[in-house]
């Protein structure tokens, strides 16, 4: 017979009545809290029987502490002549029990029992809360606006967009705490200022709605597994969340380990953010550089890549991909002499295909041109809208003097059309797909026309 | 702040002040108040221990010993001129019910 026995808390810190609740029932069961942890309840079995619990802020209480402070005693002290037995504490939450019938509750004035959790609130879960929100809402942000300069690239990629779905679930979860959390103090402060209680935070729908949110964080995260097609991916994968859960037991690790050899509460808070900045910045320098890597690394390994060193001794990636339009199929004779590289990249994600081909010769005596085009399709037409009105604005984000032109459309036969010197060129727009292109001056108006038409039915 | 907080003593403040004109150790305080009371008013340890913070701070009352863990404490100055109109205070109200509660209106 098991005589431990686990449960996560799930509760919000300020809904103390509803851990009180929760704790009376497990001891009617016959489970007694042996220790609050940072991911919950710890019980032990014990006679079942009715057992009060009362669960109070010390704000004064640190998670660096090494142990229950001179203050912290005397708080229990307090509490033990009035019947409550200190039970465990998780930085200044603290937990009580008693078997008396009726004891003094431990907070009889409703103002102090509000500031005592509105201190340490702020001190720990707020402040640990807003920080990330923060951080991630500028992660977002940046990627916003990263998806603003390269549309395709976003679109294209199912993990760029799962993960984008991730953040912005998170950030809600993370709103949604702080938002609740502050109506609840706000409208508890009214309440006490007019002689009432602190209210009840309505533990249900604040459970069930952060449950919703953090399940669709999690299956968000795990939908980037779905995509391992990519080169690397897998690495990345792995050391994203590895890396993760090995900082986060590192820290945790080390934390304990300070605490054990009884560090100060200030030598212990520095060491731990210190390690937690560290570890920080050396995780984000290590995907970084492991994707640099792998980019480096899948070229080399890639069989249809040749290299080719020209006579001024520059290296040339020589690749064989088959493309929908080459220089032959618009007239051009292409001889190995010319070293030409065919060379395409496709992207292809739950509602866009984009294909981007090149050909460009290498050779030193070649007069061919070079041809540069990208497909784009989609399952839905407003993702088509959408990438075309990015499309569209990209070159007012990346530089003034590279704005679009719009173009007579009539000519090419699509819906629309645009001009942009950099960084796409001819943008042009048909019922079902997107077509991009930089002809080289050398090509005739024929030539081009030519390319578009086969792109159109390809 | 604080001084805002104590314009007007709760029933709580009242009686651990009242409690302080003697020295009395902080953990006998609730046991007090609720011996002067016949248990009508009883004191939480855990607002107990704030407002006794709280009193220190503002200098109502100050620490006389410490014996381990175990801290005594007596009203000073302060403390007792802050008792003082708060009992005048509750007078002035039962003179005004005097007045006008029984009809006097």
């Amino acid at each position: 017979m098991k005589n431990k026995k686990f449960q996560f808390n799930w509760y919000q810190a300020n809904d103390t009545a509803a851990m009180e609740r929760k704790l009376e029932k497990m001891a009617e069961k016959g489970w007694l809290l042996d220790k609050l942890t940072n991911w919950g309840f710890r019980y032990k079995r014990a006679e079942p029987g009715k057992v009060r619990y009362a669960i109070t802020y010390f704000p004064k209480a640190s998670v660096y502490d090494a142990g229950p402070t001179q203050e912290q005693e005397t708080y229990a002290d307090y509490c033990a002549a009035a019947g409550w037995e200190f039970v465990s504490s998780w930085g200044p939450l603290q937990i009580f029990r008693s078997i008396r019938e009726n004891p003094v509750p431990i907070e009889t004035d409703e103002e102090e029992k509000l500031q005592a959790t509105h201190k340490s609130m702020l001190k720990t879960s707020v402040l640990c809360y807003g920080l990330l929100l923060a951080v991630w809402i500028f992660n977002l942000a940046t990627r916003f606006s990263s998806i603003k300069r390269d549309p395709l690239s976003f679109f294209g990629s199912d993990r760029d967009m799962f993960f984008i779905f991730f953040q912005i679930f998170f950030v809600a979860y993370l709103a949604f705490f702080l938002v609740d959390y502050f109506i609840w103090y706000f409208r508890s402060k009214k309440a006490v200022e007019r002689g009432g209680a602190c209210l009840q935070p309505h533990t249900k729908i604040r459970y069930w709605l952060s449950m919703v949110l953090l399940a669709v964080c999690g299956l968000m995260l795990l939908a980037l597994f779905s995509d391992l097609s990519v080169p690397g991916s897998k690495w990345i994968l792995a050391y994203s969340f590895g890396g993760m859960i090995l900082i986060m037991a590192l820290s945790q690790g080390i934390l304990n380990w300070m605490k054990r050899q009884g560090y100060s509460r200030s030598v212990t808070r520095g060491v731990h953010i210190g390690m937690a900045v560290v570890c920080g910045i050396a995780y984000a320098a290590g995907i970084t550089f492991l994707g640099m890597w792998l980019s480096s690394a899948d070229k080399l390994q890639e069989s249809d890549v040749e290299i080719y060193v020209d006579s001024r001794g520059h290296e040339w990636e020589i690749h064989r991909d088959e493309l929908p339009v080459t220089l032959e199929d618009l007239g051009y004779t292409v001889t190995e002499e010319d070293h030409c590289s065919y060379a395409k990249e496709v992207e292809k994600s739950l509602v866009l295909t984009h294909i981007d081909c090149a050909q460009r010769a290498h050779g030193d005596e070649t007069q061919l041109p070079v041809i540069y085009y990208e497909v784009v399709t989609a399952r839905w037409d407003w993702v088509l809208d959408l990438c075309w009105d990015l499309l569209y604005r990209v070159g007012e984000r990346l530089t003034t003097s590279f704005t679009s032109e719009p173009l007579d459309p009539a000519p090419w036969g699509a819906e629309d059309a645009f001009y942009n010197r950099f960084p796409y060129g001819y943008c042009l727009r048909f019922e079902d797909r997107i077509i991009i292109l930089d002809p080289d001056e050398k090509l005739t108006e024929e030539q081009v026309a030519l390319a578009v038409e086969m792109l159109r039915y390809e | 702040m604080a001084r805002e907080k104590f314009h007007t003593l709760t029933e709580q403040m009242y009686y651990i002040l009242l409690c302080l004109q003697a020295e009395c150790c902080g953990v006998d305080i609730m046991e007090r108040v609720a011996e002067m009371t016949g248990g009508r008013v009883s004191i939480g340890p855990g607002t107990l221990y704030s407002l006794l913070e709280s009193f220190q701070a503002e200098g109502f009352i100050r620490e006389t010993r410490v014996e381990g863990r175990r801290r005594s404490y007596i009203l000073t100055v302060r403390g007792k001129l802050r008792l003082e109109e708060e009992y005048r205070r509750i007078l002035q109200q039962a003179e005004d019910y005097r007045k006008y509660g029984k009809g006097g209106f």
